[in-house]
């Protein structure tokens, strides 16, 4: 299936800066269209002797909301990121280390998760850890009609205003809601994170769509480390 | 999907054509950021695959590397470090090197040094000194003598100014085509000690002449090579005055 | 992960430079870093960096039920938070870290003890329903001085928000408006407190104004002065172990004063703008965009405040016999009971030890004017003690 040019299936334009923050190793920003995602990673350092790994890295994924205190949304977030932070880094390298890993909402315009994922990526590129590929988080809605949304924008009624209680239903305009993401070399799925009700048939296309989207922002990655790598 | 020399290159991609192009050779020696055998593959599994992000470089006959981004410092033998004494130990100095973890320094590693005649070093103290022992599963182990016994440049620094900075700041200063310490020492004379951990010491005869050393090497990270008598210039002109 | 230890010869450096009316960063001893405001797309969110500290604040409301105590007041909860992407040492969860209780409290003290926030003005309903408001603060990036950054990310982030408008209708109900239905409210700032920090130097002699990550380390001790832009001090804090004088504290806050001033210009102005882009109905672009502007410094100029303030003359300082009264004419120390949390610091005299105990500031003050006003004052504060007061300059 072939992506048309409807507005339906257009990715939001991503911006992103590396290097930002001076005292963690790795650093990135990224905006896709309205929502916003920062990440620094440090390591490899000292583990604490609780969680010393004899064989490879010890992971620690530090996810933040905007405000609020974390809950269990944060803590199942930090779960996904984490097992993709072990999947494209060779921890192996790294044996009886730490690699932490922080990433803080700065704006949610819909498909955080999928932000904060490509943020990761973005910093741990720029922290100098080998990797055994990148990874690109896309998210997808499927509406009321049953029609497929890739990357959607939330759209504000009105004037934006910022209450704990309107926060939760920020991505609530979809009847389901997927984040697939896919690893640089093969394109095959490496994760994914789905809520709502749909069918399998209606998975399936949604993944197909997603995998075409996950060019672009290969492309994107592939600008930042040419970009990144004349400057020095 | 291949890397080219000269190109900017991502993890996953392979080193194929290089290798064709130098089959005559019969060893290829991997650097920085290339391995063999990460990822389990029937078809590919004898070509290295690069794991860093950056620019694929060749140096001849066949060293391939990738010149990347990078902060934290990991620890490879014969590389010249500065430490920060951070412990004392019966028999070691424990040295923090800006890696995951410190590194140890023994009481004997010194020019002349004795069971009985020991260093004179506090903890806080910088110290100059080679890696010898570097390996994942084991703690770093530094020296402050050559093989000879000797102590070359390698000991304590006094005085002066330690200052973080990434490691392609380091990689850049030492570089022989950086003119910039060349330019400087025209200027004035200085001592500098550079650690490919990412840290840089430096000591001038003046607290405010250390200050703008400091300031213009930390300047150099984002100066094109061409551009490095600029910024000489610019210290130049603020070293007017001071004696 | 530990902190990396600090080298004697930053340490020394660092001492000797200051001496000299150096400073590593090729800064005055009084000089500020560039400030920078970058408001996002939602009310009350902004990223606020002082030199390269970065802090991100977000401002957040929602309704609860009033403290007993006080049952037509709204509330206000602060919640700072410095993680591992602040500096690798740091580390998220409990226990806290002494430095972010301690900015916590700080903020805390200045925001809410000093009542800038209209609280009766968020109460919907008395003893039933207010307005909580919540700022949430992340330090993205540790260089020194994220007290100061985080209060003015704090104060801009408060002065930006908005909260939805509410209609009473009498016998306890009330209807909470969407942004759609009526125009979001402000929040009402009386005055805007800002924090300003000193590091102290040479036995608390040398102040030097928004110290840096390596000379908050050397430092003795740290000032925070928190003062309006009506030249009121809200908040006082002596952290550290040094010797200092009451004459210093002055020259500081009046210093402070005038810094104070000029933030509360500039984040008006920035207010304003934002407001006005707002009006036209362009949201503000994404951060990412407003970060790469704040690394490039040419593109800085519209954005910073470079400040030079040269040490305002106080009449007394040197001159002996005059001081005593001079103080006394200037300062006029209220003893606000009400705010006390912490102890007060043991004030002891270099001379005088047996009056050690002595514990209130108007004796201290009174005693300033008899002795030698050369005389210092070794200021003891424990760990955890705290210093509370209100001094109005008039």
């Amino acid at each position: 299936m072939e992506i048309d040019e409807d507005r339906n299936n257009k990715m939001r334009a991503i911006a992103s800066e590396l290097n930002i923050l001076t005292r963690s190793d790795g650093s990135a920003i990224i905006t896709q269209g309205g929502s916003c995602c920062i990440a620094s990673v440090n390591g490899p350092l000292e583990v604490s002797p609780a969680n010393i790994d004899m064989n490879k890295a010890y992971v620690e994924v530090i996810y933040r909301p905007k405000c609020g205190l974390p809950g269990v949304n944060e803590r199942y977030k930090e779960k996904i990121v984490k097992s993709l932070c072990e999947t494209c880094i060779i921890t192996q390298l790294y044996p009886r280390t730490q690699i932490t890993v922080q990433a803080q909402e700065m704006d949610d315009h819909g498909g955080l998760l999928a932000c904060a994922i490509n943020a990761v990526n973005l910093a741990i590129m720029n922290s100098g850890l080998e990797m055994k590929f990148h990874m690109a988080a896309i998210h997808c809605g499927l509406d009321s009609d049953d029609n497929l949304n890739i990357d959607p924008e939330y759209v504000p009624k009105a004037n934006l205003t910022f209450s704990r209680i309107q926060r939760s239903s920020r991505s609530q305009n979809f009847k389901g809601n997927f984040t697939f993401v896919f690893d640089s070399t093969k394109k095959s799925l490496i994760g994914v994170n789905t809520d709502g009700k749909f069918t399998i048939q209606q998975y399936n296309e949604a993944q197909k769509l997603c995998k075409d989207a996950s060019r672009k922002i290969f492309d994107f990655y592939r600008e930042m480390v040419k970009k990144y790598a004349t400057v020095l | 999907m291949a890397a080219c020399v000269g190109n900017s290159c991502i993890p996953g991609e392979t080193l194929q054509e290089e290798r064709q192009e130098s089959s005559d050779i019969r060893k290829v020696v991997l650097g920085d950021g290339l391995r063999c055998n990460i990822v389990a593959s029937s078809e590919e599994h004898s070509l290295p695959v690069i794991t860093k992000n950056g620019i694929l470089r060749r140096r001849k006959p066949n060293i391939y590397y990738v010149d990347s981004y990078q902060k934290r410092y990991i620890p490879s033998k014969n590389d010249s470090v500065i430490g920060i004494v951070t412990t004392k130990t019966l028999d070691f100095f424990w040295v923090d090197i800006n890696a995951s973890e410190p590194a140890a320094l023994s009481y004997l590693a010194f020019e002349g040094a004795t069971k009985k005649n020991r260093p004179e070093i506090n903890v806080g103290d910088l110290v100059f000194c080679k890696v010898v022992l570097a390996h994942p599963d084991l703690e770093p182990e530094l020296v402050c003598v050559d093989s000879t016994g000797k102590k070359g440049n390698l000991g304590q620094l006094n005085d002066g100014i330690m200052f973080s900075c990434s490691i392609n700041l380091v990689r850049k200063v030492l570089n022989e085509k950086c003119r910039l310490l060349h330019l400087l020492s025209k200027e004035t004379p200085f001592e500098l000690v550079a650690g490919i951990n990412g840290r840089i010491w430096v000591n001038s005869n003046s607290l405010r002449k250390t200050i703008l050393l400091r300031d213009t090497i930390l300047k150099a990270e984002h100066t094109p090579y061409e551009e490095m008598s600029n910024i000489v210039n610019d210290f130049a002109t603020e070293l007017t005055g001071i004696p | 992960m530990r902190e990396t230890i600090l080298s004697n010869n930053e340490k020394s450096f660092v001492e000797k430079s200051i001496l000299e009316g150096l400073r590593v960063d090729k800064r005055n001893l009084n000089e500020f870093r560039n400030l920078g405001l970058f408001f996002g797309q939602d009310v009350g969110s902004v990223i606020c960096t002082l030199g390269a500290t970065k802090v991100f604040a977000q401002v957040s409301c929602e309704l609860s039920s009033p403290r007993t105590s006080r049952p037509n007041e709204g509330t206000i909860f602060i919640n700072v938070e410095m993680g591992p992407m602040a500096a690798p040492h740091l580390e998220v969860g409990f226990p806290l870290s002494d430095s972010c209780i301690q900015i916590n409290r700080i903020l805390e003290r200045t925001l809410r003890e000093s009542r800038c926030v209209d609280l009766e003005s968020l109460c919907i309903i008395a003893e039933e329903k207010v307005w909580n408001l919540r700022v949430d603060i992340a330090v993205l990036n540790h260089e020194g001085n994220v007290m100061d950054c985080s209060c003015i990310a704090a104060v801009a982030a408060l002065a930006h928000f908005k909260r939805p408008d509410v209609t009473t209708t009498g016998d306890g109900e009330f209807i909470i408006h969407s942004p759609a239905e009526k125009d979001l409210v402000p929040i009402v700032l009386h005055h805007y407190p800002i924090c300003v920090t000193y590091a102290l130097f040479d036995d608390g002699k040398i102040p030097v104004a928004d110290p840096t990550a390596l000379e908050e380390r050397v430092s003795e001790a740290s000032l925070v002065l928190a003062v309006n832009s009506y030249k009121e001090l809200c908040c006082m804090n002596l952290t550290g172990v040094s010797l200092t004088s009451p004459h210093l504290i002055l020259r500081c806050s009046e210093m402070a004063a005038e810094r104070s001033r000029r933030i509360v210009e500039f984040i008006k102005s920035i207010l304003e703008e934002d407001e006005a882009q707002r009006a036209k109905g362009n949201l503000p672009k994404g951060f990412a965009e407003s970060i790469a502007l704040s690394n490039l410094p040419s593109n800085f100029h519209n954005e910073e405040i470079v400040e030079k303030i040269e040490q305002p003359e106080i009449v007394g300082i040197a001159e002996s016999s005059s001081h005593g009264e001079t103080s006394d004419d200037e300062v006029k120390i209220i003893d606000d009971n009400t705010v006390t949390s912490g102890k007060w610091i043991e004030v002891t005299s270099e001379d005088e030890d047996s009056s050690s105990d002595e514990e209130m500031p108007e004796q201290t003050n009174t005693r300033t004017s008899q002795d030698a006003p050369k005389t210092e004052k070794k200021l003891h504060s424990n760990e955890s003690s705290e210093e509370e007061k209100t001094i109005v300059l008039k």
